[in-house]
């Protein structure tokens, strides 16, 4: 009796795995074609993509390098989609994440220069509810939110519950408003550190300070970035709002640390969409417009960028964070510009002021990669 | 209303042979729960809707007096957690089950299978093509569990119940993916 039920459980999972063989998708034929080919480095900046690619097992990777004397170059490799077989394109859409806290800190900075607020200006002070839910709220600066040294608490990378909750019920994520996130993760906690005492990312920063614009702009926060960034920078291809947008990039890991790459869009869409915090879709091409309008002066004053590309000073510790600016010290100088990262995204943009040098580099595997390679071709002799 | 009409199921059967004649030796006992589950933490302030379940097994005593029961028991089931993931399990816990008149509290601890299959496809790279194709994203899991419960027996043997529980699946990046789960369910006795 035992034996036989042993026989039949062993049969059934058997059953259920044979349902698990691997299958074949049909390969989307269409060539990834470059308008770049003739540039005088083409052959050089493709092969050192492709390793990369190859390396750090990326589905596929768009980089965008532009030199001072030197023609543009952008190059892309690998897939957007592995259920379709589709070629990346370098026009594709991606997730942006946290490099969306750039364009938030930018749409502060122009309303400080329109004088509908200032980086003195508390959190209790613009957001007068704020004082009955978040420790500190009548002392922490605009400008310490900015900088994330507010010191307060970041769900997304300290509290276990949040991920988990995404995990469980992503359609549900997706559902919830910023308020309904605060209200759940982030309400009654304590502060991680006095406001000003050292440097703590915190995404909770940028919720609110995307509520601050929509509050001092009386219009959503996909309008206010419209018009105070978007449009400035001749963006065509950026937007915020939440779409079911199939052309976006999908994302991918190794969700089970068991070497296969899981489709994780889902949960990024979940995550990031809408947030002031990292939901933003981009291309490279329009990344390296918004770099060249907010460098160049053409969207924030000088006094506004210069203060964005200044690092706080602080009790504890040192900062490499400025205003939504992250800085980073390399051979070629101090770059400026910030990464992204979601579950399966990997963005990164940075302007190097000492030689008018900017890249962008894309890739759809959340799982981390040495991004080195692309100061190493900066580098190079012309 | 899956879950309900589950359950009403579940305890009409229980309660359609508590009525048959109590059989003069105890048979062996068939267990049958149905169970709500989520990926969290353990916690009864955010409880979140998650899965569905099926859990049928038997248990075994170690120690069987009129006011205590030391068990172990051994089931097997199935979930499905819309838009995550599905699983099939094997598991056995130990434990220890205490009476109060008809009523009683009992606590296990135990682990086994999981066979888990995510709803978000996986691919594979081969790596002499640098090409990636879709793959058998199922996987084997080893599953702890933890599980605490209150329930009534029947003068006939049959139990009913009512059990908080946890389980995990292992290994999962930083160690473990914790759910959880409500469950409630019925223990008959087949005719031996």
């Amino acid at each position: 009796m035992k034996t036989k039920q042993i026989i039949h459980l062993a049969a059934f999972l058997g059953l259920a795995l044979a349902g698990c063989q691997e299958s074949q998708v049909a390969p989307d034929t269409t060539e990834t074609d470059s308008p770049y080919r003739d540039h005088p480095k083409n052959d050089q900046y493709q092969a050192a993509l492709s390793t990369f690619n190859k390396q750090w097992r990326q589905p596929g990777n768009i980089l965008l390098l532009k030199r001072a004397g030197e023609p543009l170059w952008t190059g892309a490799v690998g897939k957007s989609d592995l259920e379709r077989q589709r070629n990346l394109q370098i026009s594709d859409p991606f997730r942006a994440g946290s490099i969306t806290k750039t364009f938030v800190a930018v749409a502060i900075m122009k309303l400080q220069e329109e004088g509908k607020l200032q980086l003195e200006n508390t959190l209790g002070e613009l957001l007068p509810e704020m004082l009955q839910h978040i420790a500190g709220a009548d002392r922490i600066t605009l400008w310490q939110m900015l900088s994330h040294t507010s010191g307060i608490f970041d769900p997304v990378n300290d509290d276990a519950q949040y991920q988990l909750d995404l995990l469980n019920n992503p359609a549900k994520r997706l559902a919830m408003s910023t308020r309904d996130i605060l209200a759940r993760y982030v309400y009654g906690r304590k502060l991680q550190f006095e406001p000003g005492e050292r440097f703590g990312y915190s995404n909770t920063n940028y919720w609110l300070l995307g509520m601050i614009l929509e509050k001092k702009s009386e219009k959503r926060l996909q309008a206010v970035l419209d018009e105070l960034v978007f449009q400035p920078a001749d963006l065509h291809q950026t937007y915020f709002e939440p779409r079911d947008d199939r052309n976006v990039v999908r994302g991918y890991a190794d969700f089970y640390t068991n070497g296969k790459l899981m489709d994780v869009s889902l949960l990024d869409r979940a995550d990031s969409e809408g947030r002031a915090s990292g939901g933003l879709i981009t291309t490279a091409g329009d990344l390296l417009r918004f770099s060249d309008a907010l460098f160049g002066g053409k969207i924030v004053s000088a006094a506004s960028l210069k203060a964005m590309m200044t690092l706080p000073s602080i009790r504890q510790g040192t900062t490499e964070y400025g205003l939504g600016l992250d800085s980073y010290t390399s051979p070629l100088g101090v770059a400026w510009g910030h990464n992204g990262n979601l579950l399966g995204v990997d963005a990164n943009w940075f302007y190097f002021p000492d030689r008018k040098a900017t890249f962008v580099l894309f890739g759809n595997n959340g799982g981390g990669a040495d991004k080195s390679f692309v100061n190493k071709l900066l580098e190079k002799e012309l | 209303m899956k879950l309900s009409f589950t359950l009403a199921l579940v305890c009409t059967l229980g309660v359609a042979i508590a009525q048959s004649p109590p059989a003069s030796r105890p048979g062996v006992p068939l267990t049958i729960s149905v169970f709500a589950e989520s990926i969290s933490l353990p916690t009864f302030s955010h409880m979140q809707k998650g899965g569905l379940g099926l859990k049928i097994g038997t248990e075994f005593y170690y120690r069987n007096r009129p006011g205590s029961q030391t068990i172990q028991n051994v089931a097997a089931g199935y979930y499905h957690h819309p838009q995550v993931q599905s699983g099939w399990f094997v598991n056995t816990s130990v434990g220890y089950r205490k009476f109060v008149g008809g009523f009683f509290v009992d606590a296990l601890v135990g682990g086994g299978a999981l066979l888990l299959r995510p709803v978000a496809p996986s691919y594979t790279c081969d790596e002499s093509t640098g090409t990636y194709r879709k793959a058998s994203a199922a996987q084997f899991k080893f599953m702890p569990t933890l599980q605490t419960g209150i329930g009534y027996r029947l003068p006939n043997r049959a139990l009913f119940f009512a059990r908080y529980e946890l389980f995990g699946e292992m290994p999962f990046r930083s160690v473990v993916l914790p759910h959880q789960a409500i469950s409630a369910g019925t223990q008959l006795h087949l005719p031996k």
